[in-house]
C-alpha cells in the first residue's frame, strides 16, 4: 500500500502512516513525503513500534518503507541493536589512495561509489588528516558521502584536522568528531579498516 | 539560513547610539537615549499553536516579552500586532486573544499603548514591546566568558509537545501544562539575573537550545559544553519525540548546527531531537561566573521559575563549537 503524504508537514505523515498500519495486521506500506523532517519522524515512529523501516531518497521526495509483523521471529531488542551496528569502522586518513595523488583521488571516488552501489557499507566512517577535505571542499566525492550517510552510516570528521586546514566552517556532512570517537570506535567496533 | 543571506545583501547605517544592531543575532535592538537609559525594541508574532484563543493570546504575548528580558531590560510599553480573517472568525475570538495578551502585558508591569490590525487569511498575533536598560548593563550573546556556568530556566520540549498537540496526541492535563509553561513570563528569571549581574543571556526560541547556544559560542568567541543528562526536559517530550512528533524546525536546527557540534559517540538521536527542539516562549539561557552561580540558582528556585538547572560550561576552545556530553 502506498500512502502519499507529499504536501503535508509534521506530524501529519506520521498520523497517516499510523492509520494505514492500524488497518493491517502484517505487511508493508510505503509513505511518500516531500520533506526530510517527516522521513526522520517516520523512522522514529517505526523504531518506537518495533517496525522495520528504511528510507529511499528519490529525486524530490523520500519513500519510507515500514514493515509490520514480519519481524516477529527476531526479538525486538536484537533487531534494534542491529540498526546502529558496530561491525565495521572505517578510518579515512587521506584524500588519495596510494602514491600517485591524481590517480589516488580517482580511486578514492571509485572506492566510495562501489561501496554505495553494492551497499557494502561500514557502520561509521571517521575522516582525519587530509581526509577531511572529502567531507568539506571536495565537490566530487562529497555527494556520494552524503548519500552514504542517508543510507544510515554515521560520518565523523576530526575537529583538530578541520581547524588545522582552516575548514571548520566548511563541514558539509556528518558531525565533528574527536580523538575520543577514534579511540572508542577502534575499541567498540568488531573491525577497523584504516585507509591512508 | 535564508534570512541571513538576504540581510547580508543590505547595508545598515551605523550610529554611535545604536548599541545592539542586527549583526550579532541578538534578541532585540538597543538604542542609547541618555548615558543612563537605553531603549530596547523588539517584536514577535505568529500563527496559533494552541486551540484556545485566550491561551494563544497569552502565549504569543509572553513570547514577545522574552527578548526584552533576555537583554536584561525592563519592559515599559506594548503594542498589538493582529492579522485576522474577519470573514471567517467571529469577533469574540479576537477579543479573547487580545484579552489573553492584555493580561500578560499587565503581569509584565507594562502598559498597552495601541496596535495595528490587518485582514489576513491566516490568523496571527503578537506584540511589539519597548523596554529600557542601563547602557552598561545590556546582556547580549557576546558576553560569555571561559569558566562561566550555563543555566536554563525552562525545560525543553515545547516544539515536540506542540506538534503532538497538533496531531491530537495530548490529553487535557498535558495540554494545560504545556500552555502554562509557554505562558510563563521570563520576568522572574530576568529580575533575579539582573540583580545578581551575569555575563550573557539569550532566550531559547525557534533555533532550539543548540542554535541559541551556538549564537553565544560564536558571538562570545568561546566553546560551550552541554551536559545532555543535566538539561531539564518536559516529562513527556522524550516519549512524543520517539513517536515521531518532532516539528520540521527542530530537524532543520539539528541539520544547521551539526557542523559546529562535537558530540559524544553514545548520544542517542532522541536526545539530539530534544536539544535542537524549536521552542515557543522558551526559558532564558544565562552565562554566569561560577562564583555567582549558586546565588543565581537559589534566586531562581525562590522565585519558582519553571526550571533552574546548570546545564553546561563555557570553555575557551574550540571556539564557536558546541560540545555535547
Amino acid at each position: 500500500m502506498i500512502v502519499d503524504a507529499r504536501g503535508y508537514g509534521c506530524p501529519k505523515p506520521v498520523l497517516m502512516a499510523e492509520e494505514a498500519l492500524s488497518k493491517i495486521t502484517e505487511g508493508g506500506i510505503e509513505i511518500l513525503v516531500d520533506n526530510e523532517a517527516s522521513a526522520n519522524n517516520l523512522k522514529r515512529f517505526a523504531a518506537k513500534n518495533n517496525f522495520y523501516s528504511d528510507v529511499i531518497k528519490e529525486e524530490n521526495f523520500w519513500c519510507v518503507r515500514i514493515v509490520k509483523g514480519y519481524v516477529c521471529e527476531i526479538p525486538a531488542e536484537e533487531y534494534k541493536e542491529k540498526k546502529p551496528g558496530k561491525d565495521l569502522f572505517l578510518v579515512i586518513a587521506t584524500d588519495t589512495i596510494g602514491k600517485e595523488e591524481e590517480l589516488g583521488r580517482i580511486l578514492m571516488k571509485a572506492y566510495f561509489e562501489t561501496m554505495k552501489a553494492y551497499k557494502e557499507l561500514p557502520d561509521a566512517i571517521f575522516f582525519l588528516n587530509t581526509g577531511v577535505k572529502i567531507t568539506t571542499v571536495d565537490n566530487e566525492i562529497l555527494p556520494i558521502i552524503k548519500e552514504i550517510e542517508e543510507m544510515g552510516v554515521e560520518i565523523f570528521t576530526c575537529g583538530t584536522c578541520l581547524k588545522f586546514f582552516n575548514l571548520e566552517s566548511e563541514l558539509k556532512v556528518g558531525f565533528r568528531g574527536t580523538t575520543n570517537h577514534l579511540v572508542e570506535g577502534i575499541k567498540e567496533f568488531k573491525k577497523t579498516v584504516w585507509v591512508g | 539560513m535564508d534570512l541571513t543571506e538576504i540581510l547580508n545583501c543590505l547595508t545598515f547605517d551605523k550610529h554611535p547610539d545604536l548599541l545592539v544592531g542586527i549583526e550579532t543575532s541578538d534578541d532585540a535592538g538597543v538604542y542609547r537615549l541618555t548615558p543612563e537609559i537605553a531603549l530596547i525594541q523588539t517584536l514577535d508574532f505568529f500563527t496559533p499553536i494552541v486551540n484556545d484563543p485566550y491561551d494563544f493570546g497569552r502565549i504569543a504575548a509572553t513570547n514577545a516579552f522574552s527578548d526584552v528580558y533576555a537583554m536584561g531590560g525592563k519592559p515599559l510599553t506594548a503594542m498589538n500586532i493582529v492579522c485576522f480573517p474577519i470573514k471567517e472568525l467571529d469577533k469574540d475570538t479576537l477579543r479573547a486573544i487580545l484579552q489573553g495578551g492584555l493580561e500578560v502585558i499587565h503581569k509584565a508591569g507594562a502598559v498597552m499603548v495601541g496596535g495595528h490590525s490587518v485582514e489576513d487569511r491566516e490568523l496571527k498575533y503578537g506584540l511589539s514591546v519597548t523596554g529600557i536598560v542601563h547602557p552598561d548593563k545590556i546582556l547580549t550573546n557576546a558576553g560569555a566568558k571561559p569558566g562561566d556556568l550555563l543555566i536554563l530556566t525552562k525545560p525543553l520540549g515545547t516544539g515536540i509537545l506542540s506538534t503532538a498537540l497538533k496531531g491530537g496526541k495530548l490529553n487535557e492535563k498535558q495540554t494545560c501544562n504545556l500552555t502554562e509553561l509557554m505562558a510563563t513570563l521570563n520576568k522572574d528569571a530576568a529580575e533575579v539575573m539582573t540583580d545578581i549581574g551575569v555575563n550573557a543571556c539569550t532566550d531559547i526560541t525557534g533555533f532550539g537550545l543548540l542554535g541559541h547556544a551556538l549564537e553565544i559560542a560564536k558571538a562570545s568567541n568561546v566553546s560551550i559544553r552541554i551536559y545532555s543528562d543535566k538539561v531539564p526536559v518536559i516529562s513527556d517530550a522524550i516519549e512524543f519525540a520517539s513517536m515521531g512528533m518532532i516539528p520540521e524546525g527542530s530537524h532543520l536546527n539539528q541539520k544547521f548546527c551539526r557542523q559546529y557540534l562535537d558530540i559524544s559517540p553514545e548520544l542517542d538521536p532522541i536526545t539530539g531531537d530534544i536539544l535542537a527542539d524549536a521552542q515557543t516562549s522558551g526559558g532564558l539561557l544565562i552565562s554566569v561566573p561560577e562564583e555567582k552561580s549558586k546565588q543565581l540558582l537559589n534566586g531562581l528556585i525562590e522565585r519558582k521559575t519553571p526550571a533552574a538547572k546548570v546545564i553546561g560550561e563555557v570553555f575557551s576552545e574550540p571556539k564557536g563549537v558546541i560540545q555535547i556530553r
